[in-house]
């Protein structure tokens, strides 16, 4: 019976099995999830090692403008070539090796879900250079803090504020909108409201959505001739002087201080919507795509009497009855199908060379290429949005030929046995046992429909 | 299980040996002939960049006066007419078409292009999200129904064994085409063919579990379709997709597989196509811009799906749609906040094109919507239900329950199909 917990363990938790793992987990599943997340947040040092956000930024600007103030679109194109987007490839073999690897893959699944939260994705031009960097530089730090400290930081950052133009927004009010030069841009502040707050059903009209614009004008990043290049910094004649409403409440402008932006943040952090909004989403993550009312209620608690501290969030979506469901409801998504798939079979070692290209190609044609999200609503979390039929055929192609590239596959029996065994139907392991060669035993694998779930 | 099987073997003599099958004797006669296409125009289009209303008196003002032409982008978002450098080219005398789209031109003038402007849906937020939802569901209420008013409108069609009249052009299906009623989808292929005993293998092994197998059984009768529409060794194949980043060359080779599918006389009939990259908050740009670099893909997709209908471009109507328009009033930084009102552009040699249809609200101040967006005069609704009805032939008072559900007070246009 343990070994079917283990398994729920490393599956719904996690990103499946490395050989072995079940085993080792067996003797207290709970106990190895909450380990992981006991300690200081990873930072993995080959992420760390990578230019930061601010860096990124400077890099594309730089080049982008010219001397004389123009743009130069040339330069731009040309540094999309040679920097951006191999950079946007690094981060991408960077992230998903992360997860392959570690030990602590809740962590990882941890850390992918508040970076999904707060999108901010290499869309432009200029974030194609940021995306990577800002995962690992503004998410993980804060994975085990409190939301509130979370929502700072992420509004706070090179990316988010460039992801949604609030480097170029300015008070109607304010010295610069009233020079012409530029004015507001209303985008970060609505998306703060609907996606990373009170949800869109959460209570609040256009009105609040121009106040809390106005409440955050003036926010952007240090361009190369400031005095802190390429880090937040408040541009105080493009701040929103005065009084401002938000949802009932009036905030008075410090000019030249972010502080009643980050009062507002604050109050939003905390608000009844927010706390709703967000344990929904950690149990339609963890539980199912239609979570049980329960489970959402539960994590609201640890939300309100912890005041949204993420580590007891964390603790609390492991302490889910709901959570340890046998039967496997979700399906996974093809970022946790690739990761997966390379943990399974320890494929990262046989195919090396291959390595980056492989998970970068598969996780483009799959249809969820890292860092590149549609929209700052993020990747979809239900199944409907992945299982489609030309998506279907996909995956199952694309797990054969990667079965089929390895030089020597493990058994396939015995595979299934450390991976989806104590969950995994009598015909899927019977199918499996019958493959024609050890490759499609393990392309039959990939593809189980306990293999695909998580 | 299945007459219809994805092709084994690929290359030469993989072509010559199906040149000799008769492959279509698994498909039923097709119960139409008129073929609709509904193009997602996802993010937010901004109408008045993209059939510009340059002799509204005032135009100039409100889109923050003219551009500077020696940038990317730059200056206001009105165009200066149309004679002069950076204009619009002109439509009727009021209305001019943003330069990018000056491949589509030849279309309005021969009668298969035409716009409707100031629609909207029912939505008045400005959430991309919930406006995209309502665009889709077809309740007229956000999240009021959870299929796509598009699988409704396939579920009133005669369904014919072993062929789907829904196609949805791409990898994942979009929420107007999700229902009771299967759909075919397809995009290029991007690994190896794994071959029909493979498929054969997973399919018994998906045979208890609904969530798989129907999908993967759609996905393999698309294929086989493709492979007889399209022909395997296609240049596609290998080709990445994927429509959050739009790209001239791949769009439009979809858009050019789609309507191969289509024109195939056992071929889907209705179909969705998705085109993202149209939230332009900034540095969208009058004449050009990320708005006009869009729009250029947008040209390349219509002409690549009208090549690939082929003659049956003359039973086709395109409707190109948006979840809202965006502010007449050019925001902080040379881009444009989520707004209500926008266009719809409609093509196909089945459409009464050639004209610019609109009861145009006028971009005053006081007769902007919440003195900001477009003010919606037509409900983009009536330009589907028009298409539904006249061209398609569904009963209008099916429509009115099944498809578009407590919405009989807004009425087809009239005359927009040929009939």
């Amino acid at each position: 019976m343990s070994l079917v917990l283990a398994a729920i363990a490393c599956n719904r938790f996690g990103y499946g099995a490395q050989p072995g793992e079940l085993r080792a987990v067996s003797g207290d599943p709970r106990g190895w999830l909450l380990e992981q997340v006991a300690g200081e947040p990873h930072i993995p040092t080959e992420l760390a090692s990578t230019p930061a956000q601010g860096r990124r930024w400077l890099d594309y600007v730089e080049v982008r403008n010219r001397p004389d103030g123009s743009q130069d679109p040339e330069a731009v194109r040309n540094l999309l070539m040679t920097t951006s987007g191999p950079r946007r490839r690094t981060d991408t073999f960077l992230r998903t090796h992360a997860a392959v690897q570690s030990d602590k893959p809740f962590e990882e699944r941890w850390v992918h879900f508040w970076s999904n939260h707060f999108t901010a994705a290499a869309t432009r031009a200029v974030m194609v250079n940021i995306a990577g960097g800002y995962e690992h530089e503004t998410i993980r730090p804060h994975i085990y803090g409190s939301f509130t400290d979370m929502l700072l930081a992420v509004s706070q950052s090179v990316g988010m504020l460039t992801y949604l133009d609030n480097i170029v927004s300015a008070g109607p009010n304010s010295p610069i909108a009233r020079t012409g030069a530029y004015g507001l841009n209303e985008n970060l502040g609505r998306e703060i409201l609907e996606l990373h707050t009170l949800g869109v059903e959460g209570g609040y009209t256009q009105r609040d959505v121009r106040a809390l614009a106005m409440l955050i004008s003036g926010w952007g990043v240090g361009t190369p001739t400031d005095a802190r290049p390429g880090e937040f910094r408040v541009l105080a004649d493009a701040q929103e002087p005065g009084e401002i409403e938000l949802l009932g409440k009036t905030y008075e402008q410090t000019i030249g201080s972010p502080a009643a932006g980050e009062e507002a943040l604050r109050d939003l952090a905390r608000h009844p919507s927010t706390v709703e909004f967000v344990s929904f989403k950690l149990a339609q993550h963890f539980v199912s795509d239609d979570p049980p009312r329960s489970a959402v209620e539960q994590l609201k608690a640890v939300f309100v009497e912890t005041g949204g501290d993420l580590r007891r969030l964390a603790q609390a979506v492991v302490g889910l009855d709901e959570a340890w469901d046998r039967e496997n409801v979700k399906i996974r998504p093809p970022n946790d199908f690739v990761i997966a798939a390379f943990r399974a079979t320890g494929a990262e070692d046989e195919i090396r060379d291959d390595y980056t290209s492989i998970a970068f190609d598969a996780l483009t044609s799959l249809n969820q290429p890292a860092f590149r999200q549609p929209g700052p609503d993020g990747w979809k979390d239900t199944a409907d949005a992945w299982i489609a039929p030309e998506a279907t055929v996909r995956r199952i192609s694309w797990a054969h030929e990667f079965a089929y590239r390895m030089a020597s596959p493990p058994d396939p029996r015995a595979l299934a046995e450390q991976t989806i065994g104590p969950l995994a139907s009598v015909s899927s392991l019977s199918e499996i046992a019958r493959a024609a060669d050890r490759a499609e035993g393990i392309a039959l694998l990939l593809v189980s429909p306990e293999f695909q779930r998580r | 299980m299945h007459t219809n099987r994805r092709s084994l073997v690929k290359g030469v003599a993989a072509t010559a040996l199906l040149a000799g099958l008769p492959m279509n004797f698994a498909f039923a006669a097709a119960p139409t002939e008129k073929r609709f296409i509904f193009v997602i125009l996802r993010g937010g289009m901004d109408g008045l960049g993209v059939i510009v209303p340059y002799a509204d008196p005032d135009y100039q003002e409100a889109r923050g006066g003219p551009p500077n032409l020696d940038e990317f982008y730059d200056g206001g978002l009105a165009m200066p007419d149309p004679a002069e450098r950076g204009g619009p080219i002109d439509l009727d005398g009021f209305f001019g078409l943003q330069p990018a789209l000056e491949p589509l031109k030849a279309w309005y003038d021969e009668g298969s292009m035409m716009a409707v402007h100031a629609v909207a849906s029912d939505y008045r937020d400005r959430s991309h999200f919930d406006g995209q939802d309502l665009l889709e569901n077809g309740s007229g209420r956000v999240r009021g129904l959870h299929t796509g008013w598009l699988n409704r409108a396939l579920g009133m069609m005669e369904q014919p064994d072993g062929r789907r009249n829904g196609l949805v052009m791409g990898l994942n299906t979009p929420l107007a085409m999700r229902g009771d009623v299967r759909v075919a989808s397809w995009a290029p292929p991007t690994n190896p063919d794994p071959g029909k005993d493979f498929f054969e293998r997973v399919e018994r092994m998906y045979s208890e579990d609904p969530l798989l197998s129907a999908p993967l059984d759609e996905g393999l009768i698309a294929a086989e379709m493709a492979e007889t529409a399209i022909g395997s060794g296609d240049a596609m194949s290998g080709m990445m997709m994927n429509a959050n980043t739009p790209n001239s060359e791949v769009i439009s080779s979809l858009a050019h597989a789609g309507g191969r599918l289509m024109a195939a006389p056992d071929g889907a009939r209705i179909a969705t196509f998705e085109m993202g990259g149209w939230d332009t908050h900034s540095q969208q740009g009058a004449f050009r811009g990320r708005l006009s670099a869009n729009l250029e893909v947008f040209a390349s997709a219509m002409l690549g799906m009208r090549e690939g209908l082929g003659d049956a471009w003359s039973d086709t109507v395109i409707v190109a749609a948006t979840e809202f328009g965006r502010t007449v009033h050019i925001n902080g930084s040379a881009g444009t906040d989520h707004g209500t009102g926008g266009v719809a552009l409609m093509f196909g040699g089945a459409i009464e094109g050639g004209r610019v249809l609109a009861d145009w609200p006028g971009l005053s101040v006081t007769n902007q919507y919440e003195g900001r967006d477009l003010a919606p005069t037509t409900n983009t609704n009536s330009i589907f239900k028009a298409v539904l009805a006249e061209h398609i032939g569904l009963p209008i008072a099916d429509i009115n329950q099944h498809v578009f559900p407590n919405s009989a007070d807004v009425r087809p246009m009239r005359d927009l199909v040929r009939v």
